[in-house]
């Protein structure tokens, strides 16, 4: 290996050499049982072991720094220091141990004993010479000595060239010092993958270089390399706690619930690992959980009481707790061990994006750029979170500097790719919101998306004394990978959208299959968090924003916001659903795949229960608490008078009360599980007489409903689907009694009936296209062409691009004199670039006449008929709008 | 505008520039008044299929058109020539065997008895292997290729052409066939596209039912049809969720280069936007001049076609003028037509 400074991509020939290294490996059989133990992760026999060894006066000097190392690991330090001073003292010419002493004391925060144990192991040329000049390194760069820092890393790419780096632990020196080298020239990080990988080639037995190199690639956003490496090391070791906490925190990147598992296995094998101690902190901030995230830290404060790693995180809580003082002097701890410690405020911007709070975010990122300006992670927090609060140029400025200095950020480089197609969008505005829509889909979404978010604004302004500062930007992705990389800098989103405050991102219709959402109601939603989270100058809590969103969605239509499911009763009485005080750990941690609409759904019925009791003027005051630093347990007590905890109980009492009915008609499917016994593969009989004897079951209700239905027995399916819907009237899903019912009514010739029917399915269900554009065609053959509009306006909202339905309810508006609506219709047709463009522009030039815009009518027809100039219907218009006798 | 300006049509209001440029536009023209009666021909030709399902299909496509082509464009019987690969299928209909002898007789006796300013379309249904001057379209018996038909259609001097090749592997075709006078029209990209096309249907469809007259004159131009065929077969793989194996293209300007999108391209087009199947046609460029015993109604349609003509060459410098100007000289000529169109439909023309 050659380290110069190349420029390689990190991922490619790298992952390919360690790959070939990473077979499972056996211990010679020359290997003594101690150490087998310890690589293996037998730590306490390995420690005994070679405990025993050494009393019986029959060890050798690396048997210490097994001892050493493998007490090390598991966090015993204090012995581990004795191991290392025991030895130095009774072998004083050896060079053996002071390194590793070094270490212990570093470990546990007694910097400046530990830089002389460095220095004393590069002085007398132990064996570990190049670990302990690494360690200096590492120590002059964490406190602050960047330039000596640098220089001693740069001697690391000599000691390489001239030979002198030949065991594991010396080229995984040389790889550390190359990663910090990185962070002025990127092509580095691609070396000290190399230097990792040689490492592990000069003893495949190490695993220090694999870990090293894992976290390499985490760090760049490369999980998938990452689990490979950190899985090859639990393949030799399964309780090595840093590989345990390195798969932790990978597990976490890919959102897998099982990560906090992870880490916490970590501790089980050293309790006082601080970078476990710091993940389970992070993990509790993000829940909000901001006292138990202290408690957590506290521990590694303890071991080490100046870990630069577990600082931030206590300085973050107390900031995220409103803590000024406590926050402020952390902070001038920190900086009195590390002036130039941009990662303080780096950490501490990351967390306040987790909690939302993304101006302050932009500023402490900023501070970071000021202290160190080649923190990359820096100008990349800065970057995206400029974006996220609307200053796209700032933001891709910022990203650039930070791709330039680091071309591994996944990331950045995708945030930068999506901000190069922002030309391929069309940017309009209305009173308060900014638009950015994709150029094909522009004109038809600003025709909806600009009136609703203003009628939204208007509303919550009201209801909440408050209004946001203006202009909010909304942008809206067809591609949910763009929207997802807007949102978290990579692609695999499951959101709708999301509302950064004053910047909103939203999927559009068309990113997703028909019937998947309702993108009226996600606007509304994403609209409604922006003035929760301005109205509490972003201190609200996640549960709380995301359950007013929702009870917002149901206030504003009837047919918006997910209704109680099956699902959501059925954890109810599983004893699933976290009480009130936990709901955000639902969002951001979920126990289980539906926990996160089951915590969506729970949060609003918080909301429907305050406001139904203490009446809007409590939540009001629920988010003036926040916005003055409170709790919720402070919120609850000041405005409610009960702690959350107390308020648990009311809250089960009242969704016993609201589902009763429901909660007693799902009850059998308890029993069902509970017994294993499956009623999909029964027969028709069986399900006759459960149906039967069951009369308060209801998917006995609705199975045997289904089944005479599929058995095309219409008549005879009808008293069961009547009992499945009385049983759970908010069912309304696709195979719901609603639809079966409608349809049978249709077939009967009872429109009536039909209509009602699928009446109520849509105003429960916000998705159910279909339904809602048969229930206009319904609707118009009994003459009720207001109603058949509204049902088709409503089809808008989950799927706005099938030029018919825009042509039929401009033709309902039309006769019922709605011009405004009529002409909003026809302009649609036109945007969607219809076949005959020359009729759909008559059309609307047709509307915009009868509405008495003269000048527009002009226009439209004028372009009618550039397209086709002899179209007779349209010559007249023309003649009968020029001849109108106004002068338009 | 005032209201008693626009009793009429009026050209006052035309400024100098755009008079300058649609004069330059019109040299040559401007002076042709007298309608020239001439006549539309088609020839079908439907290759050999390989099995009896292709067969039935290319077949009933060829009566589709040939219906449409009688009943809704009111040829007769003696315009349309059908060759097919089973004369006896319908020997009431088809007038020979698709051969390679029968093609040339049939393209030799048109070029005799039709006159210069007839326009003659050739359509093609069936399969198409080979590429360049080898593409061939397949018939019973030895093939003909694309160098070859383009010796046989050397023999219309002053005709328009329109050769439509719908098969599969047609695309080289157009750079073989390319000329003045013709619009060569490709149901794929090039020889390598040889799947089989569902291009003809679309193009069947665009004659025989009214879906494709998006400039409202009541007539199908080659153009439209086109355009009516591409989108549909492009909405016809998207809607069964499969990948495009036919990319049309049509090419009008004699440079050899077809366009996929002639509207958009706009080096293509023009010819076959003139061109069109019916019974009794005009040469002279957009319009149709019905002709008419009443004087009056004649004068009329010379002037409709001349302000149609003049709004499709101001159409064609719209890029290059201001864009209020323009639109307020393409106000003032459909104002204009607009008038003229309803005198006509008074004096009972249409």
């Amino acid at each position: 290996m050659s380290p110069s400074r190349r420029a390689v991509c990190i991922g490619a020939a790298a992952v390919l050499t360690l790959a070939a290294t990473s077979v499972p490996l056996v211990f010679g059989t020359q290997e003594d049982a101690a150490l087998a133990a310890y690589r293996s992760g037998r730590y306490d026999e390995a420690i005994r072991a070679l405990q025993e060894k050494i009393g019986s006066g029959q060890d050798v000097p690396h048997d210490h720094r097994h001892l050493f190392r493998a007490l090390f690991e598991v966090g015993r330090y204090m012995e581990a220091e004795e191991i290392a001073r025991g030895f130095i003292e009774e072998y004083p010419e050896s060079s053996d141990l002071h390194n590793s002493l070094g270490e212990v004391l570093w470990t546990k925060g007694h910097l400046d004993e530990a830089e002389t144990a460095f220095q004393e192991a590069s002085n007398r040329r132990a064996v570990d010479w190049l670990t302990a000049e690494l360690n200096l390194g590492i120590a002059a760069f964490d406190r602050g000595r960047r330039t000596e820092a640098m220089q001693r890393f740069d001697r690391f790419i000599e000691f390489y060239n001239n030979g002198e780096a030949t065991t594991s632990s010396d080229l995984t020196a040389v790889g550390i010092a190359c990663q910090y080298l990185g962070i002025s020239d990127s092509a580095l990080y691609q070396d000290a993958l190399k230097a990792f990988d040689e490492a592990v080639a000069a003893d495949p037995n190490d695993l220090r270089p694999r870990i090293l190199a894992g976290n390499l690639f985490l760090e760049k956003y490369d999980s998938g390399n990452a689990a490979t490496e950190l899985g090859a090391v639990l393949q030799l070791n399964p309780y090595h706690p840093q590989a345990l906490l390195s798969m932790g925190r990978r597990m976490r990147f890919d959102g897998d619930e099982n990560a906090i598992a992870m880490a916490e296995s970590a501790l089980e094998i050293n309790p006082n690992l601080v970078g476990a101690r710091v993940f389970l902190s992070r993990q509790l901030l993000s829940a909000e959980r901001f006292d138990d995230a202290i408690e957590e830290i506290k521990p590694a404060l303890e071991t080490n009481p100046v870990s630069l790693e577990a600082l931030p995180i206590l300085a973050a809580a107390n900031y995220l707790r409103g803590d000024t003082i406590g926050f402020e002097e952390i902070r001038d701890q920190i900086f009195s061990l590390n002036a130039s410690y941009a990662d303080f405020y780096n950490t501490l911007a990351e967390l306040l994006v987790e909690n939302r709070m993304y101006t302050q975010a932009v500023n402490f990122a900023r501070e970071a750029t000021m202290i160190d300006r080649e923190s990359w992670r820096a100008h990349g927090i800065l970057g995206i979170n400029q974006l996220r609060i609307g200053d796209v140029k700032g933001g891709r400025s910022s990203l650039e500097i930070s791709f330039a200095g680091d071309p591994y950020n996944v990331w950045t480089k995708n945030t930068l790719d999506l901000l190069d197609t922002f030309p391929d969008y069309v940017e309009s505005s209305t009173r308060r919101f900014d638009l950015m829509i994709e150029a094909p889909e522009s004109g038809l979404l600003s025709l909806y998306l600009g009136g609703l978010a203003e009628e939204a604004y208007q509303y919550f302004a009201d209801r909440y004394e408050y209004e946001p500062p203006i202009p909010i930007r909304i942008e809206v992705y067809a591609s949910h990978e763009d929207f997802s990389v807007r949102t978290v800098g990579l692609a695999g989103l499951g959101a709708l959208g999301v509302s950064f405050g004053p910047v909103i991102a939203l999927d559009s219709p068309s990113a997703r299959p028909i019937g998947e959402f309702n993108w009226g109601s996600t606007l509304w939603h994403e609209i409604a968090h922006t003035f929760t989270l301005g109205i509490t100058n972003f201190r609200v809590p996640r549960w709380v924003s995301e359950g007013l969103s929702v009870y917002e969605e149901h206030r504003a239509r009837p047919s918006w916001g997910d209704d109680v499911s099956a699902s959501f009763l059925i954890a109810h009485l599983r004893g699933n659903l976290l009480p009130v005080s936990r709901i955000t750990e639902g969002f951001v941690r979920p126990a289980y795949p539906e926990q996160i609409l089951h915590s969506y759904f729970q949060a609003s019925l918080v909301f429907e229960l305050i406001d139904r009791d203490y009446g809007f003027g409590a939540i009001l005051g629920l988010l003036d608490g926040y916005k003055n630093g409170l709790s919720t347990t402070e919120s609850f007590k000041t405005i409610i008078g009960s702690s959350p905890d107390v308020f648990d109980e009311t809250f089960n009492t009242y969704v016993e009360e609201l589902f009763s009915k429901q909660l007693t008609a799902l009850r059998p499917i308890l029993d069902e599980e509970a017994n294993s016994d499956s009623r999909t593969s029964k027969p028709p009989e069986y399900l006759r007489k459960i149906a039967e004897e069951n009369p308060g079951d209801f998917r006995a209700q609705l199975s045997y409903g289904a089944f005479l239905l599929d058995d095309e027995r219409l008549d005879e399916a009808v008293p069961y689907l009547e009992a499945a819907k009385r049983l759970f009237p908010e069912y309304a899903e696709i195979d719901s009694p609603y639809w079966h019912l409608a349809m049978i009514a249709k077939k009967n010739g009872d429109t009536h009936r039909a209509t009602e029917e699928l009446s109520t399915l849509t105003a429960i269900n916000q998705k159910n296209y279909l339904a809602n554009t048969e229930l206009s065609t319904l609707y118009e053959e009994l003459g009720n062409l207001a109603a058949a509009a509204e049902a088709l306006d409503r089809a808008l909202y989950i799927y706005p691009f099938e030029i018919p339905i825009h042509q039929k309810l401009a033709g309902l508006y039309e006769n019922m004199g709605s011009h405004s609506l009529a002409i909003r219709e026809r302009k649609a047709v036109v945007s969607l670039a219809p076949v005959d463009m020359a009729e759909a522009l008559y059309l609307l030039a047709k509307s915009e006449f009868a509405a008495g815009d003269q000048l527009a009518a002009k226009r439209s027809i004028i372009r009618s008929l550039e397209i086709a100039p002899g179209y007779p219907a349209a010559q007249e218009l023309l003649l009968a709008i020029i001849g109108s006798g106004r002068n338009p | 505008m005032e209201l008693s300006e626009v009793q009429g049509p009026s050209m006052r209001h035309v400024t100098l520039l755009v008079v300058t440029v649609l004069a330059f536009l019109f040299a040559g023209r401007v002076g042709v008044v007298e309608a020239q009666t001439t006549y539309s021909h088609l020839v079908v030709i439907v290759g050999a299929a390989g099995d009896d399902v292709y067969q039935e299909v290319f077949h009933n496509w060829a009566i589709e058109l040939i219906d449409a082509a009688t009943n809704k464009l009111n040829l007769s019987p003696a315009q349309i020539t059908y060759l097919g690969e089973h004369p006896d299928l319908a020997p009431q209909r088809i007038a020979a065997r698709s051969n390679r002898e029968n093609i040339e007789q049939t393209i030799a006796r048109l070029a005799i008895e039709t006159s210069p300013n007839d326009q003659i379309f050739f359509v093609l249904i069936g399969h198409g292997t080979g590429a360049g001057e080898q593409s061939r379209f397949n018939i019973p018996g030895r093939d003909i290729t694309a160098l070859e038909y383009d010796g046989m259609l050397n023999l219309f001097a002053t005709q328009e052409i329109g050769f439509v090749n719908t098969a599969s592997a047609s695309g080289d075709f157009v750079n073989v066939l390319s000329g003045l006078n013709r619009v060569i029209v490709t149901a794929t990209r090039d020889g390598r596209q040889n799947n089989q096309t569902i291009f003809p249907r679309f193009f069947v469809q665009a004659f025989a039912q009214d879906v494709a007259d998006l400039d409202k004159d009541e007539r199908i131009s080659l153009l439209e049809a086109y355009n009516y065929a591409s989108r549909e077969v492009k909405r016809f793989y998207e809607d069964d969720g499969r990948m495009l194996t036919e990319t049309s293209q049509l090419e009008d300007n004699g440079d050899g280069e077809g366009s996929y999108e002639p509207l958009t391209s706009k080096t293509d087009g023009t010819l076959a936007r003139r061109m069109f199947l019916g019974s009794l046609m005009n040469t002279s460029d957009t319009a149709t001049t019905p002709q008419a015993d009443d004087s009056n109604l004649r004068a009329l349609y010379i002037e409709q076609r001349e302000l149609r003509e003049q709004i499709e060459q101001l159409k064609l410098i719209k890029d290059t003028m201001e864009s209020e100007l323009y639109a307020k000289e393409l106000e003032t000529l459909l104002i204009a037509l607009a008038f003229k169109d309803r005198e006509i439909r008074a004096r009972g023309g249409g």
